[in-house]
């Protein structure tokens, strides 16, 4: 499957996370995995999503709350590690992925925030749709909404895949063996950052308020 | 006395389709999240079926967008008690009931923080984590295909099974009981599901953590000390600053640091 395509798988499971459905399909042990049976590797996607679903665990999608998109991130991640993967460098593309994952995460917060203050003006033609009695042109901005959300993310992922091609395009003459070797620990390290944050959350939720 | 006229009215006039219309519309009651009325496109979205088997005429149909689609806010799968409860009221306003619309806006402001509060800490604060927890524990104990794929479905199941659970009883409730449906949100109805995925969650990540020291850190000190240096600089950034991006970058980049001086 191409990254255009795959791209655009990303962009409907990200709609699991807020906009339609919220059945737990975008978290990343069901999307990492679904994104590498599509890339024809469902291990490896398993693999990515087990280690990436302890880094997001104690998003809270309530509300108004501005929180990571740990779930696209996941995905952007998952897909990049299995389409560009270095096979001599698999320690340190895979660092650069995740730091593109990371920002990923910021800039799909972003997206959301924007989407929801173009939703505001939504509400307003919602409104004169109302004044008109016309529901089906209310249903229709409903849909856009969905579409326009979906094809943001879409491009998001698109355009994080392109970035990590050319990143690991750019970063491949200047690396060797000393710098892979650096890099050897990342895999446990991101393990380590997963249990401490829900070592975390659960001591914040659970044993300190008994 | 109010209350007991509505919940006598119709009580069984909304049928499985109808049912059925408001909950796969649920599905996509935030689709237009917006800050100016948070839910309330999708809320009234979800019972424009109602409003047209109601209403014939534009007036009606006008006065009714103009209950549902003002400001109105939940948690997603909870706010299907608010859709029963407004499709009861909606009914005895149809029935020609003068006091149900003046109730039907108080009754929808007050479920919004009830809802909110019951739905986040049920769903977002102890399901989704802890289902999450039990199958990562799993999948990091089996291996093969078939075991993989029954403990993604199981997982599935183990969250999704309460989330439609509530989603479609949620609708029922609401329109059984009418404006006390407050009755069936008390705080200990939900107890001895909260407690079994807890408990579940607790025992999975310590399961989690034992496998994760087995597979990756107890096979070599320095993985182990680099282990350690990376999970204590994660705990000090979220303690201290609570900012996600910083602390998995800090963490991603203390790996780093240790791969060079170990």
């Amino acid at each position: 499957m191409s990254m255009f395509y795959i791209s655009l798988l990303i962009g409907v499971l990200a709609l699991d996370t807020t906009i339609a459905f919220q059945v737990l399909i975008a978290q990343p042990i069901f999307s990492c995995s679904i994104i590498g049976a599509a890339l024809g590797d469902f291990s490896a996607g398993l693999e990515i999503g087990l280690m990436m679903q302890l880094l997001w665990l104690n998003i809270v999608p309530s509300g108004a709350t501005r929180f990571p998109e740990g779930n696209l991130a996941s995905m952007v991640i998952c897909a990049g590690a299995i389409l560009f993967e270095l096979p001599q460098y698999p320690n340190m593309s895979f660092a650069l992925i995740v730091l593109v994952g990371i920002a990923v995460s910021y800039v799909g917060m972003r997206v959301t925030i924007w989407q929801r203050r173009s939703n505001d003006v939504v509400f307003g033609r919602v409104l004169t749709a109302i004044e008109a009695v016309q529901p089906g042109k209310i249903v229709a901005f409903n849909a856009l909404a969905i579409l326009t959300y979906f094809l943001a993310m879409s491009l998001l992922a698109f355009v994080s895949l392109g970035g990590i091609k050319l990143g690991i395009d750019y970063m491949m003459p200047i690396l060797s063996e000393q710098i892979e070797g650096s890099a050897r620990f990342l895999k446990p390290g991101i393990w380590a950052i997963g249990i401490t944050l829900v070592g975390r959350m659960i001591y914040r939720n659970f044993i300190k308020k008994g | 006395m109010a209350s007991e006229k509505l919940n006598m009215m119709k009580a069984t006039s909304l049928g499985f389709m109808d049912y059925f219309r408001i909950f796969w519309r649920s599905f996509f009651i935030q689709a237009v999240w917006n800050y100016r009325s948070m839910i309330s496109i999708g809320f009234g979205i979800c019972l424009l079926p109602l409003m047209r088997r109601l209403y014939k005429e534009p007036e009606a149909q006008h006065a009714f967008l103009q209950r549902h689609f003002r400001f109105f806010n939940s948690h997603p799968y909870m706010a299907s008690y608010a859709l029963g409860v407004s499709a009861k009221l909606e009914e005895a306003i149809a029935d020609g009931d003068e006091d149900a619309i003046h109730r039907l806006p108080k009754v929808k402001e007050l479920m919004i923080s009830l809802l909110g509060a019951r739905g986040d800490q049920l769903f977002w604060c102890i399901l989704k984590p802890f289902s999450l927890l039990a199958g990562v524990s799993v999948l990091l104990l089996v291996s093969g295909l078939v075991p993989t794929m029954t403990v993604l479905i199981v997982t599935f199941l183990v969250y999704n099974i309460p989330h439609f659970y509530i989603r479609y009883s949620g609708i029922r409730e609401g329109y059984e009981h009418g404006i006390d449906v407050y009755k069936c949100l008390y705080r200990e109805r939900f107890q001895l599901m909260k407690d079994i995925y807890t408990n579940v969650g607790m025992i999975s990540f310590v399961v989690i953590g034992g496998m994760v020291i087995y597979r990756y850190v107890a096979v070599d000190a320095d993985i182990a000390i680099a282990f350690l240096i990376v999970g204590v600089t994660a705990f000090l950034s979220d303690y201290f600053t609570g900012n996600s991006y910083l602390t998995l970058s800090l963490g991603v980049i203390m790996a780093l640091v240790a791969g060079l001086f170990l």
